[in-house]
């Protein structure tokens, strides 16, 4: 007959215990590092632990395959290279580490009679940290790994917030004021922990407001315990500092160790606070979804395209129509407007209002800003053979319009758009050079067209403009646009 | 007071236009949340040019609507280059590896959150599309009409997959049709050029993670009613097409 005891709270010990089973089992580094695998592996878990402590962010992979160098090194251990990397994955996948798997414990369930399946890990990824875009991922330890390192500390368990604080003060009390620093400085990771865990909260409240309802006894426990917190923990910091004056202050070395924890109690303070704020904001958006947003919080089965789109189609059955790949594919995809039309056409004949004097007041800002876009390749033999014969007309007669040419065959897209160019913004024409390479492509033109013809320096010291009669259209197949002409005046 | 707003919905479409994906909280589209006049206006410009504004949680998004869209993409210019019949299946084998990509990643908010956190790493990638290509294979083995349903040349295809080296023995990972790895980084880079996802090699191992804006799209697109019926309808119809298709050349 088996004690009944045994059975109480066996899921939780066995939950709290598979991590320290698991932790570097089953690797197999040869006769030399066997024995050492899980030393080696711990400290590395408290170099990153200390690491997360003191803010330092040298905690990425590559750091980690460093740190287990360094290690293999002070314990003077021999090791080739593929061992460190061997190592390193040890201690963040189980198995192969190709396949990135968490580690996967098990524990009997007692009311159910079963086993069942605990997944963790002992490194996570650090948000705060991590800079995808500039390619870091930063890592820390994970609450069971955490708990780990606890569990081994002097005192046995992970305690309250306030017990935590409370300890420190009997260090102060006592003098012992380096060993205060150290529990404030576990503190402090826990606060930043909380902290970190609040954001994370937020972040997934906004994404998706219905995790406000899983986990709730858990959220409620731990907004519980800050509310409850708050005050006490003002209190005690006070105490912390009041008690840190009246200790005698002796020699150098204990005012230098004073001013440390001074400095250390104000820091503590000052995150416990944030905390407070950050847990308080939670809770005000959380209202704020009861009260003015409650259709989120309604479940409704959701598509996605996993498990409708794919497993139930494509998957099983594939994909019959080349237009599938279109409709799905297609619109992850942000337009490009550099192509196919240009942006000034659409916004001159955007039919949205009646008063074309409307549009073009935006005209004008849209232009600016889309200026910089026609950095294309230009295929200027056509561009010049359109607007040369052009500019003969504007210099023998002053003007020339877009109404004048007929057919628009032979036109390039390109050369069509000098139109709304040169319609955009005056042109002042100084001293043409035929070898400068000029940002602006107006100028450009003009000075291809110099190389043909000498005659263009006419429009030296000119200032060419555009213009264009109002409620006037070009229209053609392919695109419309308005009735420009282009003028020149005098120079200043 | 509508000139106004109109100025606002247009300055509002070409910030999109220019930048495609901007903070919800920048000031300078603020009235596009603000006043529903101009949220209107902007909508309806952004209908009539054939895209859609995704409104995610912390982006505003400007993307294309497929075929209905005016403007190119960076896809419909893939698709153009890859028009002749050789390199079509080329441009096929991408859209399934990006599509077996999409699949893993999305998925309920636990699927979604675990890989945010730890990236897909190649090898599991790899391992994934070869699966579904397995399967494809099997399927293909196993019943005669399956080849049929595809519009695509499948088991070219399969076979294409299949018969691919793994990796260079380098670290080098660069974008071609030479071995799987290769192929994954080319169909991905797609995706990369988007801003929607980052290859980073740690440690040996490349791993990809996606960027919120990603799953955003994934979720404006995908987990929505309306356009789910409309998917489903296109693929229904399309199945029945190529169905009645079969039935006639059987008879």
């Amino acid at each position: 007959m088996l004690n009944e005891d045994i059975w109480i709270g066996i899921e939780k010990r066995k939950r709290a215990l598979n991590p320290i089973f698991l932790f570097g089992a089953g690797m197999n580094l040869g006769e030399k590092l066997n024995p050492y695998v899980r030393d080696i592996l711990l400290s590395v878990l408290l170099e990153v632990y200390y690491r997360e402590l003191r803010d330092d962010e040298a905690r990425t992979k590559d750091d980690i395959y460093e740190v287990v160098r360094d290690i293999l090194d002070t314990f003077t251990l021999e090791y080739v290279d593929e061992d460190v990397i061997r190592l390193a994955n040890g201690i963040f996948y189980q198995g192969d580490s190709k396949r990135m798997d968490a580690f996967q414990g098990h524990y009997y369930h007692y009311d159910k009679q079963l086993f069942e399946e605990q997944r963790f890990s002992y490194l996570e990824q650090d948000r705060e940290y991590t800079r995808l875009k500039k390619g870091t991922v930063v890592y820390k330890l994970t609450d069971e790994s955490i708990r780990m390192i606890l569990m081994s500390r002097e005192f046995e368990e992970e305690m309250e917030m306030s017990v935590e604080q409370l300890y420190s003060l009997q260090l102060i009390r006592a003098g012992r004021v380096s060993q205060a620093v150290g529990v404030l400085d576990a503190l402090m990771l826990r606060i930043r922990r909380l902290l970190a865990k609040e954001k994370d909260y937020r972040y997934e409240l906004e994404r998706n407001p219905k995790v406000l309802l899983i986990n709730r006894d858990v959220r409620k426990e731990s907004k519980e315990d800050v509310r409850n917190q708050t005050e006490e923990a003002q209190e005690l910091y006070n105490k912390m500092l009041v008690t840190l004056k009246m200790i005698e202050k002796g020699d150098e070395r204990s005012r230098e160790e004073h001013l440390e924890l001074e400095n250390k109690i104000f820091a503590t303070l000052k995150l416990h606070l944030s905390l407070t704020e950050e847990v308080y904001k939670n809770i005000a958006l959380e209202l704020d979804i009861r009260k003015n947003n409650p259709l989120a919080l309604v479940y409704r089965k959701t598509a996605n395209f996993h498990e409708e789109i794919w497993e139930k189609h494509l998957y099983k059955d594939a994909i019959p129509g080349e237009d599938i790949y279109d409709v799905i594919l297609g619109p992850l995809f942000s337009p490009k407007q550099e192509v196919m039309l240009p942006m000034e056409w659409i916004w001159q004949e955007q039919e949205l209002a009646s008063e074309p004097e409307l549009i073009e007041t935006s005209i004008e800002e849209e232009q600016e800003e889309l200026r910089h876009k026609y950095v294309h390749e230009v295929d200027w033999d056509t561009v010049v053979d359109c607007w040369y014969p052009l500019f003969k007309e504007l210099a023998s007669t002053g003007e020339c319009c877009v109404k004048a040419i007929r057919s628009f065959d032979g036109w390039s897209r390109e050369a069509i758009d000098f139109w709304p160019l040169f319609a955009q913004s005056e042109l002042t024409v100084g001293e043409l050079q035929l070898n400068r390479k000029y940002n602006d492509e107006r100028f450009t033109l003009l000075q291809k067209m110099l190389k043909i013809d000498e005659a263009i320096r006419f429009f030296e010291d000119k200032v060419i403009y555009g213009t264009y009669e109002p409620g006037e259209k070009i229209v053609t197949e392919d695109f419309q646009m308005s009735a420009y002409i282009l003028r020149y005046k005098r120079g200043v | 007071m509508a000139a106004e707003k109109i100025k606002m919905a247009t300055d509002i479409y070409a910030r999109l236009m220019k930048d495609k994906i901007i903070d919800r909280n920048e000031s300078a589209i603020r009235s596009y949340f603000d006043d529903s006049d101009v949220h209107n206006l902007v909508q309806q410009i952004a209908r009539s040019f054939g895209t859609i504004i995704l409104e995610g949680h912390e982006k505003l998004q400007l993307i294309s609507d497929g075929k209905a869209s005016v403007f190119a993409t960076s896809f419909t210019h893939l698709k153009e280059k890859y028009s002749d019949i050789e390199n079509k299946k080329e441009f096929y084998l991408l859209c399934h590896i990006l599509m077996i990509y999409l699949s893993e990643i999305d998925g309920d908010l636990s699927v979604k959150a675990h890989h945010e956190l730890s990236g897909l790493s190649f090898y599991r990638l790899e391992e994934l599309i070869t699966n579904v290509f397995s399967y494809w294979k099997e399927r293909l083995a196993n019943d005669d009409d399956y080849e049929k349903k595809w519009a695509v040349n499948i088991r070219e295809q399969v076979e294409f997959w299949l018969s691919k080296d793994l990796k260079e023995d380098s670290h080098k990972l660069s974008p071609s049709m030479k071995n799987k790895f290769s192929i994954i980084k080319k169909a991905l880079n797609l995706f990369e050029n988007e801003n929607l996802l980052t290859v980073i090699l740690e440690g040996d191992e490349h791993t990809v993670y996606a960027y919120p804006e990603l799953y955003e799209r994934l979720e404006g697109l995908f987990h929505n009613y309306e356009r789910y019926t409309m998917l489903r309808d296109v693929i229904v119809e399309a199945k029945q097409r190529k169905g009645d298709e079969v039935h006639d050349s059987n008879q």
